[in-house]
Formats: structure tokens, sequence, C-alpha cells
């Protein structure tokens, strides 16, 4: 694979035996935006700079990590078309894992939902800890 | 003021009138991504590279990863969008050509991306006038960070010819003179006078400057 420069790591994909529930979590954690279907699972995020897509486990692949998506510039042999995200990408399977490698060329498919208004995670500190418990 | 022997020429607001179509196609560029930002607010940022231009309006992460993808889509929307309307300044082309004429190497020093800066040279009838030129795709940082001036100087090897800047925006000032280029200022790209006053001289337009600074010139 050859490509210019490594961006970094922007986007992971976890395997999860309740996806609503982890990424309600990871919403929580970190202060995104809501969760909302997209890439074969719940996904929360900022946008295409930063996503997490939690899926369901299947009884043959429990919990873990399935794909991760990193980013670079100069990305060359992947094919011209662009994805949901805006990139040409080029695969490859790494054990279990899938790594997607990516350079950004064009808008998202999707516009990107704003962020969460608030402070990271002061939601979970005003939650009754009845309701977060309910919550998970 | 020293005698000049070389030009390091900007391109949008000295030789084309593109600084508001270039400001329109980056507020459409953006709201693709998520983000109304009104051209008026961008004009005051035209003159600088992609990089630094979003840096108010975007996250920092988007920045870093996104900042590419968003000028590329900027480049496509002005190229289909807005270039054809896109006018050279009456009389600069024709100064250019009599810089060079006059044995003054001439070259273009752009934060745009190549293809605008191939297209806004056929636009003027100057493809092969120039000394020759450099863009965004030819260095890491662009204005106003040096990077665009400096790589011109030793490219074309204009050192010991007392090159000066000429450009329309104080990103091209504060680009030149953070090498010790002195910098002659247009008004020609709409930026208010008091943006240019670091300036070594101001002149309304480019044929202007060549017509009224010839004694400038070595």
């Amino acid at each position: 694979m050859k490509f210019d420069a490594l961006l970094g790591l922007h986007g992971i994909v976890l395997r999860s035996d309740d996806p609503s529930r982890d990424a309600r979590r990871w919403r929580r954690a970190l202060g995104l935006a809501p969760p909302r279907k997209a890439l074969g699972g719940v996904t929360v995020g900022v946008g295409p700079e930063f996503f997490v897509t939690l899926r369901q486990a299947a009884p043959d692949a429990p919990p873990g990590v399935e794909e991760i998506h990193v980013a670079v510039s100069g990305l060359r042999g992947a094919p011209g078309a662009v994805d949901a995200l805006g990139g040409r990408m080029i695969e490859r399977r790494i054990g279990r894992i899938r790594l997607v490698v990516r350079e950004f060329i064009a808008e998202p498919r999707q516009r990107p939902r704003r962020r969460a208004r608030g402070k990271v995670g002061a939601r979970r500190e005003t939650a009754p800890l009845a309701r977060r418990k309910g919550n998970r | 003021m020293g005698s000049f022997g070389a030009v390091l020429l900007d391109l949008d607001g000295c030789l084309l009138d593109s600084n508001d179509a270039h400001a329109r196609a980056w507020s459409r560029a953006l709201s693709r991504f998520g983000h109304r930002v009104s051209a008026s607010r961008l004009r005051r940022e035209i003159g600088k590279g992609g990089a630094e231009l979003i840096r108010d309006f975007v996250r920092p992460g988007e920045r870093h990863f996104l900042g590419d993808a968003m000028g590329k889509v900027q480049t496509r929307i002005y190229l289909s969008g807005f270039e054809r309307d896109v006018r050279p300044f009456p009389g600069a082309a024709a100064a250019v050509r009599r810089m060079r004429a006059s044995g003054i190497p001439v070259v273009l020093a752009s934060s745009a991306d190549r293809r605008v800066v191939e297209r806004s040279l056929r636009r003027a009838r100057l493809s092969g006038v120039l000394t020759g030129f450099i863009c965004a795709d030819d260095v890491r940082k662009a204005k106003p960070f040096h990077d665009v001036f400096s790589l011109a100087i030793r490219r074309f090897r204009l050192a010991r010819r007392d090159p000066v800047a000429i450009g329309d925006t104080p990103y091209d000032i504060a680009a030149a003179h953070q090498i010790g280029l002195p910098c002659i200022a247009l008004l020609s790209g709409g930026f208010p006078l008091s943006s240019r006053a670091s300036a070594e001289a101001r002149f309304e337009g480019l044929a202007r400057h060549w017509s009224s600074g010839r004694s400038l010139f070595q």
C-alpha cells in the first residue's frame, strides 16, 4: 500500500452484543452526536474524521474490533469510486481485523450531524444513578 | 527602496479579478461539509492557502483529516461554476509581457491549486510568457507562510537578482516579509488599504504599477 503521509486513525468498527447500548456509552463518554444507523451498524461520531460504529456480534464472532479506518494523503492504487464518507479506499485483512486505508477527496454523502450540546460528560455527571443504570 | 531585478507575482487579485469568485466557491464547498460561512466572511481570508483559510471555520480534527478534501471540493466548484465568469484585470497581462520583454524574470507564486493556476494562465494568455510558477501543490504550507516565495527564489535562482513580491493581500506581505523579501501591494484585490500599510509600495493595479513604477526595476 503506497501513500504520502499517514494522517491518523479516524474510525473504528466494533462488534457488540448490544450495539445501541454501547453506542450510547460511547456518545456519553465523548460527548458525541446522537447515534444513527450507518456503516452497517449504529454509529456515533462527529463526522467522517471520527466515528465509532457498533455492529451486532454474531455467535461465531465475539465482541471485539472488526475494522480500523486510517486516513492518509496521496493514496496510490485506490479505485476511483468515492465512498459514503467522501474518500477512496484500499482494504487489507490483518488477522481478524479489516484495515481500511482512506484518502478523503470529496464531501461526505450524508451531511455530518452537529455535535451534542453541552460539556463532554456533563450528562453523565448530572444524571441520577438509577437512570444511568437504566440506560445501560 | 532598491532596484528590483525579478518579480514574484501573485495570481488572484493581481492578474485576475477572481477573489470574490474564490470566496463564493469556498462558501459553497464548506456548506457541503456542514458549515455555513458567508462568502463575505470568507472574502477576508482569500489569499491564504486552504488549510489556513478554513482554520477558523472547522473543527481541528476536521481540518487535519478533511482539509485537503475541502480544498479539492472548492477547486472543483470554482472551476466548474465560477471560473468562466472571472476576467483578467485590464492591462495586467500586457504589463507582465512588458516586464518579460525588459528581461525581468517573472515567477507566479500562488496559494492556488495547480489546475487553477494553469487554467488561469491560459485565460490570461500568459502560459508561455512567465518564467515559471509555484503553486500550493509544490509546498507544504502556502501563504501566509513564506514557502511559495522561498521555493520560487530557489528553483528559479533569483536570490542574486534582488527579487520583489507583488501581491494584493496582507498574506502576500506577511509571507514576503518572513524572509526579508520586499513586497509591492496592489489595491486591485479589494482588501482595505490599511491592511497593506507595511508594504514597501502600493499601486492601484498591475498595469498602473508597471507604467508608473518602472523606475523601481533594473
